[in-house]
This record gives C-alpha cells, structure tokens and sequence, in this order.
C-alpha cells in the first residue's frame, strides 16, 4: 500500500514528556531509560513514524520498561497521574492481565537491555492491535485534536488554576474513558489477539537479543583475557 | 588487467549529456513524474561519475518533486545518495543525517531493503568515526531485519556482511570475522555483482594491507579495478589507481606503475572536461529555471532555439548585444549567475516594456536581441543602463551590433560580428590595463 509522505512534513516527532510517568520515579531513573534509547538507537529509528500518532503508547511503553526492571516493592503509582492519563493507566491494566506478559516479566524482568528492546518492539504491536480495533482511529483523532497539538502537555489542564474555568477537561476526560472501556471490552471480547501480539513482541526480542548476544559473550571473554 | 580506452568513459559521459536533455524535455513537457525519473537517473549516473557533482544543486527541487508525487522510494535514495556525497567528504555527521531521514522515509513506506541498506551505511560511518559499538548494534539491526522480513536482495545482504565483518574484525573477534566472511568469498565466485565484488576486493585489500601482506593487497586491488570498469563508478577507480600507485608490492613492475599512473591521469583529466561542460550546462539550467520563475522575461535559450530566432527576425533589424563580467574567471558560478541576473533585470527595467526582446546565455555571455527598436532610441537608453549595471554589478564588456544589409538573412554572421567587437573591446581594455 502506497502510504502518504506529506504527514512526515506536517507533524513533528513526538517527544515524550519530562516526568509523567504512571509511577513515582526519580530523574536518575528517567536519564538511565534516555540512554538506552541512545545506546539503542538502530532499534529506536526502527519505530514506524506513524506511530508515533498515538503518543500515550509511547509513554505506556517507557512504563511497561519500569515495571519490567524495578522490582514491585519499589515501584508505586502516582495517583494523580494515573487520573490524568487514564487511556495510558487502562491499557497498562489490560497488558499486565494477560498470561504471555507474565512469561515475559518471568525471562527479562530485571534485565535493563532487555526489557528496553521488548518494550519498543512491543511498541509496535501495542500500535497493530490499537489500530486494528473498531473505531480506535477516529477516538484518537479526537484526542488529538483536543489536545490541539500532539506535544502538548496536558497535566497543567488538571491545576488548581484552571478548575475555575471547568472543574475539570470534561471532554478529554470522556473521550480517555471512551478508549479505555475499548481496550477494556475488546480484551474480555477477544484476549487472543493481545496475547497473540505479546507473544510475537516476546519472539522477536529475543530474535535481537540472539544477534546482539554472539558478540556480546566475545566481548567478555574478551574483557577477561589478561 | 583489462584494458580501458576513453571511449567506455566518452559512452558513459554521453549517457549523462543524455539524461540531461531527458531530464529538460520532461520539465518542459510538464510531465512531472517523467521528470523525477529523469532527474533521479542523471543524479545517480552524476554520482557515479563526479560523485557530488549535480545532487547539490537539484537536491531541494528533486526532494520537493517527491513529497508531490509521494514517491517514497525515489525520496530515499534521494537521501542516500546525499548521505553517500557527505560520507565521501568525510561529513560522517552530516552522512547520518541523512540516513537517518531517508532511514525514516523507508520505514514508513515499509521499503525494508533500502532500511535493511542504511542501516548498513550508518555502521560503515559509525565505523569511520570509530564507534565500533555502536556500529555493531547498527549491523545487528541490519541483521534482524533481514531475517525478519525475509529480505531476499543479495546486494543488501553482501553489504550487510561486508560491514559486520569488518566490524567483528575490527573489534578482534577474528573468527566469527573469518566465518562471516565465507559468504562473501562465494559470491567472489559469481559473474555478476560487479559493485558488491568490487566492494568486497576493496575490503580484502585493506585487511590485508593493515596486515603488511601487499602482494595479496596488490591482487585485491587489481580485481576490485577490473570489477569496478562494469561498473563505471570513475570516482572509485581513482581512489582504486591511487592505492595500486601506493601499494609497496614486489611484484609490481614499473611498467605497470607506469601505466596506472597514465590511467589515473588520464581519468582525472577526462572528468575535468567533462566537469567543464557540465558547468556550463549546469549555468544554463540555472538561468532556465531563473526565467521561468520570472514571467516577464521570456525564457533563456540555448544554441538552437538562438538561431532559430535570429533567423526569424533577421529581416527585421534586430540589435544584438553581448555582455560579459569582466572578472569572469575570478567568480564562482553562483555569484556569475547572480549578476548576469541583475544584468538581465536592470536592462528590462530600463527598457521599454512593449519591445519585444529576447535574452539568453551564449557561450559565457549575455546576449539580448532587440527587435523593432530604434537606434536612436538604445543609444539613449544605453549609457543609463551601463552606469547602473557598473554601479551595481562591476565593470562589464559589451558589445552591440545592428543588423544591416551587410549581415542580413545571416544570424551567424550577426553574432560572429558582435563577438568580433566583443573581443576587441576585451583586448583594448587589457591593453589598457
């Protein structure tokens, strides 16, 4: 299929945002995710543009990095920022009841590397099955264009300030909702897809890790020549 | 070693004078699709023969002609091929740049073999900026796509197991570098693959000249030119002849020293002709696109549309006037274009709208022809225009012939008369000088 060229020219990358993780984290854990997105680059640019539309799965994906490599002791939901990004809060919940994420948290849980390799190759398919769900497109338009701009931060809109104007982003928030029930029903509905998807999401990294591991185990011995 | 007379190199050349003409006739047919082919096929024989000669000049245009057409496999290697350019300078910065945008594009059209192919090039930068890790991540990438998406195009996977065994080598994992390599010393087997095969020679060449083994070098070096002739990629064969003159092989006579400097000498001096004419088609093409962007002024011509219009307003007296920058040689293209364009737009500014006149580029000089216009009337208007063209542009020559009966029914009669004035006036004015 011959896909348009002109959305490369009109929208911008998504930048994700300083600090709006679901999870209470420190800065020192967000530079350590930011480095292995420059160690990992080759597999970063790999990311199709356009899925970049849906930015909240981006930043599900960081997340999904931190629930991977920090053990569930340390790691506590931010309550606010579960409020504001509630679409982000419900796919997280949806994800992390299927049984396949489990065997996944069961090989790489505690592996940096690997968990940032499965969370951007999960990215991807997260983005396959979002899209292929009824209706999913014109819901995020909507979003999108109730942001006004992709880039925009949207936890400003939940301040003390602004709820004398609403007490709240009435139509955001309804909107969040509407995709969160999707995701919700199209999983009770039909949980194989997800799994489906989680599983080549699994495969795949490790088809990476594979290649990148035939030099890495040269590399230690390398290191531990005298 | 094969021999290689010039006329394999004039074939090649022509080709490009070809592409040229198909490329202009496309942009004034309108056909904007022919035109993107065309264009996109001259840069390519460009690269392949000057290597960064046309792609800066038309690199914007052709990049606009693909977001209209939405043709993201043209757009690519559009990307690619500036990349190539920069990396041959040493931009390697600049060159990632630029994979990295046409890495996008491919993507995102699903083109997985030219991303398969960028990812390659980035790992042959980041191995020039000696980030070998981060290359090796870059030829793994390569690696996982080719098996994920079962890429089948053999020239991507030669240049995929080209780079990720230099890199294993590099990284002195000697072994896996050896094992890698048994792909490539099969396709070496092969009768076709002239580009990958000389590629691969070149690799050999180099390993084995940072191992001070220069007679397998020398061999390397010799295969990779012979490859390298069907390919007709010059630039390389310079490079090529430039190791083979250096390589301290014994076995190298100085006959064959001889001969290789004969050949390198006598490509870097054929392309520097060619270089030339294609400078000054490169000029016409500006002044072109300058005229047609500014509908004033009737377009530009080159030698035939020129004696066709002489021809039909012979009978009608024409003036014709010749100008030239008198720094000429000290200026660079841009900066000539610029002022022959003022030079243009002052004299039509200062000239009365209802003439009909004609202007152009002809061999280094601006020419007008004037029709129905009186003597009277332009040696009034004459000096106005030369003391703003000197004021504004520089000292210019110029020279300004009527045509009378002595010239009548005879354009080149005219113009070898203005030309005849022309240098005259040049040489009294060195003189003076």
């Amino acid at each position: 299929m011959l896909r348009s060229l002109k959305p490369l020219l009109i929208q911008p990358a998504y930048k994700l945002q300083e600090n709006n993780s679901l999870f209470t984290l420190t800065a020192h854990q967000y530079d350590e995710y930011s480095q292995l997105e420059k160690k990992y680059e080759a597999l970063v640019l790999s990311t199709p543009p356009l899925v970049q539309n849906t930015p909240y799965i981006l930043e599900f994906c960081r997340d999904c990095y931190f629930k991977f490599t920090i053990p569930d002791s340390d790691l506590f939901e931010d309550t606010m920022q579960t409020l504001i990004y509630s679409t982000r809060h419900s796919l997280m919940r949806v994800i992390f009841k299927t049984t396949n994420i489990k065997k996944v948290l069961n090989d790489f849980g505690g592996d940096k590397d690997s968990s940032f390799i499965f969370s951007q190759i999960l990215h991807k398919k997260i983005f396959q099955w979002h899209s292929e769900l009824d209706g999913m497109d014109v819901l995020t338009k909507e979003l999108l264009s109730t942001i006004s701009h992709k880039n925009v931060d949207i936890r400003p809109l939940y301040l003390e300030q602004y709820s004398t104007i609403e007490p709240y982003p009435k139509k955001l928030a309804a909107i969040q909702q509407q995709i969160a029930k999707k995701y919700n029903n199209s999983f009770l509905e039909c949980p194989e897809i997800l799994e489906t998807y989680i599983l080549e999401a699994y495969k795949q990294t490790n088809s990476f890790i594979y290649y990148g591991q035939i030099v890495k185990m040269e590399v230690t011995y390398e290191d531990s020549r005298p | 070693m094969k021999t290689q007379d010039l006329d394999d190199i004039e074939l090649k050349s022509n080709s490009l004078h070809i592409l040229f003409e198909e490329y202009k006739i496309a942009k004034s047919n309108n056909n904007i699709e022919l035109e993107l082919s065309s264009l996109m096929q001259l840069l390519e024989q460009s690269f392949l023969i000057f290597e960064e000669y046309l792609i800066f000049d038309f690199f914007e245009y052709c990049e606009n002609l693909c977001y209209e057409l939405n043709n993201g496999k043209h757009l690519t290697r559009l990307y690619e091929l500036i990349a190539l350019v920069y990396y041959k300078q040493k931009d390697f910065d600049q060159a990632i740049k630029f994979y990295k945008i046409g890495l996008k594009i491919a993507i995102h059209c699903e083109l997985h073999d030219l991303a398969c192919k960028i990812y390659c090039h980035i790992a042959r930068c980041l191995i020039q900026k000696k980030q070998l890790e981060d290359a090796l991540r870059f030829a793994q990438a390569a690696q996982c796509m080719i098996k994920t998406f079962s890429i089948s195009n053999q020239s991507v996977i030669i240049r995929f197991h080209i780079e990720y065994s230099e890199i294993l080598y590099l990284l002195d994992h000697r072994e896996l570098s050896v094992e890698n390599f048994k792909y490539l010393e099969n396709i070496l087997t092969l009768d076709n693959l002239f580009g990958e095969k000389a590629n691969i020679y070149w690799m050999i060449a180099k390993g084995y000249s940072k191992e001070r083994d220069y007679e397998i070098e020398y061999n390397a070096l010799i295969e990779c030119y012979n490859c390298l002739m069907m390919t007709g990629h010059f630039q390389k064969q310079i490079d090529v002849l430039e190791a083979l003159l250096n390589c301290p092989a014994k076995s190298k006579t100085s006959a064959e020293q001889n001969s290789f400097m004969n050949k390198q000498q006598k490509l870097l001096t054929y392309l520097q002709k060619l270089s030339n004419s294609f400078s000054f088609k490169k000029l016409f093409q500006k002044f072109d696109d300058f005229y047609m962007s500014y509908d004033k002024i009737p377009k530009a011509l080159d030698e035939e549309a020129f004696n066709i219009i002489c021809n039909e307003w012979i009978n009608d007296q024409p003036h014709l006037f010749l100008f030239t920058l008198d720094d000429l040689d000290e200026l660079e293209m841009d900066e000539i274009i610029k002022k022959y364009s003022f030079v243009v737009d002052i004299f039509h500014t200062i000239s009365d709208p209802n003439i009909i006149s004609v202007c152009g580029f002809f061999n280094n000089q601006l020419f007008f022809l004037f029709k129905n216009t009186t003597y009277e009337r332009i040696n009034y208007q004459l000096p106005r225009f030369l003391q703003t063209v000197e004021q504004q542009v520089g000292t210019i020559t110029f020279a300004h012939v009527i045509a009378d009966d002595s010239l009548a029914n005879n354009e080149r009669a005219l113009y070898s008369a203005a030309y005849a004035q022309h240098y005259y006036k040049t040489k009294a004015k060195l003189k003076m000088s």
